[in-house]
């Protein structure tokens, strides 16, 4: 159930959410480098304006964003604060002992603006592609690599399967603390050994159950004809059209005015 | 001690593009000692209520009140007091079993009270006979257990709390005819003893009709229904247009049509053959005169 908070997907028909994940991938990507590349005012503010011209092209409500900006306010606007008021420099303001240099002002500023334009990129990238897409499109990207001997397929197969028992055990996890707090299970009051035996009420039949399902899905697997190690074709087909090797153009592009630069 | 929900709503997934209604403005009061069925369909957000009952999840609308408080205002310690003195079977509690024996899977509870050795030697056993099982079944590994005799234990190792409320999410699904037998009598049994409040959740209306003094239908998420035993039957004609009756209702609406006044509360096929053999005596007694 909460699982899906998880994954930050939020459906739409935007330009972005019709993008191969590949080119998606590869753009955030660039632009991420590019935000940690990014020295002078006029890079970071091009690169702030393109990030917000693409959350405009997503058609997804700014509150979304602003939602998982959030969490990261709680380190972001502490550093700022320190730079503002520790890094030294020609002096702009001063109440009494607090001193306000030029100089902090505007590397608090950059500090904060390259965090949050980077966040929101990411954001950009889960928030208009589905976690299955994103790992079938780098299933895609990487595959390349099976011709040297790598088991590339079963490892994306693994990293699947991984991200769909999230929800499980959240969801289990929730279940079992519920039932066994209703029997009393405290993991905090009681003696050691009362709360090893609670830490065990916990634990095991989460484990049991994560095994239960594991095998069950292994078999289903099986019957439905799945082995390891054989070339597999993709019900969903990739498109890379135009637009997305427009976006991949302009993510390299970027990049690569702002070396010259 | 009686739980109330004031116009509770629930939507999973709240202000997210997934959000689904589960409950819309549900008002219902549960009280102290009665046997409480809640059916409808798959989706109707039996299990929903359920969980709210028992303060395992917070309303997104409305508020859940035990004896007038209201329980969003409770501090963590009181809720965890309430969380104790309610038992939870939920659906499939035998994926919760985690000790190796029967003895200390049900000991669980009573251990976490701080009952004496002996005295949780004594609600083993008395857990054990109230699901019906053997006595010396405590010393039987829980792995070597069948599917019915593990859900026996599960229940019992709720049971041994001896909880005044038992909250239960479909406790027979997944059971064969014989395990589904046992566990409703062990509800049977338990939600008459006084003061005993027992709330189950099931899809299966025979099962209902077997323990309940009162029974709510739920309908996408509204209380279609809300009827005590002995309503039930005047709502027969409603009843039947939405669903496919068990034949004790059939078989009594039948002979009320034919004009027999029966105990409306003889809902089960035992009750109402005495309460048709009972009528059948009656009749012949003016014959004789």
């Amino acid at each position: 159930m909460q699982g899906l908070s998880l994954s930050q997907f939020v459906p739409g028909e935007s330009v972005l959410h019709r993008l191969d994940p590949r080119s998606k991938v590869v753009t955030v990507l660039l632009l991420s480098v590019a935000v940690f590349t990014a020295r002078g005012p006029l890079e970071l503010g091009s690169l702030s304006l393109l990030c917000l011209l693409l959350m405009m092209a997503s058609g997804i409500r700014a509150a979304y964003y602003w939602r998982s900006l959030r969490p990261f306010l709680i380190m972001i606007i502490p550093t700022a604060l320190l730079q503002v008021l520790l890094l030294p420099g020609s002096v702009c303001y001063h109440w009494g002992p607090l001193m306000v240099s030029e100089y902090g002002l505007i590397m608090a500023g950059a500090f904060s603006l390259r965090l949050i334009v980077l966040i929101l990129f990411l954001r950009l990238l889960t928030l208009t592609t589905t976690p299955n897409a994103i790992i079938h499109g780098c299933e895609k990207m990487v595959s390349p690599l099976a011709k040297i001997g790598l088991p590339v397929s079963e490892l994306l197969t693994i990293m699947n399967l991984t991200l769909a028992f999230v929800p499980f055990f959240l969801e289990e996890g929730q279940r079992v603390r519920l039932a066994q707090t209703s029997r009393g299970m405290s993991l905090r009051e009681g003696s050691i050994r009362r709360r090893l035996e609670s830490l065990l009420a916990l634990l095991v039949p989460l484990w049991r159950g994560a095994f239960e399902r594991s095998t069950q899905l292994a078999e289903a697997m099986e019957a439905r004809g799945y082995s390891a190690g054989i070339r597999r074709t993709s019900l969903y087909q990739l498109h890379w059209g135009m637009m997305d090797s427009s976006l991949s153009l302009i993510g390299m592009a970027v990049l690569l005015l702002e070396i010259i630069h | 001690m009686a739980i109330e929900l004031d116009k509770v709503s629930y939507i999973y997934h709240i202000n997210t593009p997934f959000a689904s209604t589960a409950l819309h403005e549900i008002s219902l009061t549960i009280f102290e000692g009665e046997t409480l069925g809640i059916t409808g369909d798959i989706g109707s957000g039996k299990s929903t209520l359920l969980q709210l009952t028992g303060g395992l999840i917070k309303p997104s609308g409305g508020r859940v009140l035990k004896d007038g408080r209201d329980l969003a205002r409770l501090s963590k310690r009181e809720l965890s007091a309430l969380h104790r003195r309610v038992g939870l079977v939920f659906q499939h509690p035998e994926t919760q079993i985690f000790a190796y024996q029967v003895f200390d899977e049900i000991a669980f509870g009573p251990r976490n009270a701080g009952l004496k050795p002996a005295a949780v030697t004594e609600r083993v056993k008395w857990a054990l006979r109230a699901v019906g099982l053997p006595d010396g079944f405590q010393n039987r590994h829980t792995a070597a257990l069948s599917a019915g005799e593990q859900r026996r234990v599960a229940i019992a190792g709720v049971l041994a709390s001896k909880p005044a409320w038992i909250l239960l999410d479909e406790p027979t699904a997944g059971l064969d005819g014989e395990g589904i037998s046992q566990v409703m009598a062990t509800l049977s049994a338990f939600g008459q003893q006084p003061g005993q409040t027992v709330v189950m959740v099931s899809h299966d209306l025979r099962q209902l009709l077997a323990i309940s003094d009162r029974i709510v239908w739920l309908k996408a998420g509204k209380v279609w229904l809300d009827l005590r035993r002995e309503e039930i039957i005047d709502h027969y004609q409603i009843l039947h247009e939405s669903a496919i009756l068990p034949e004790v209702l059939n078989v009594m609406h039948a002979l009320n049509e034919k004009g027999w006044q029966l105990d409306p509360a003889a809902l089960t096929p035992s009750t109402l053959a005495t309460a048709i053999a009972e009528h059948l005596r009656g009749e012949k007694q003016p014959c004789k005169d």
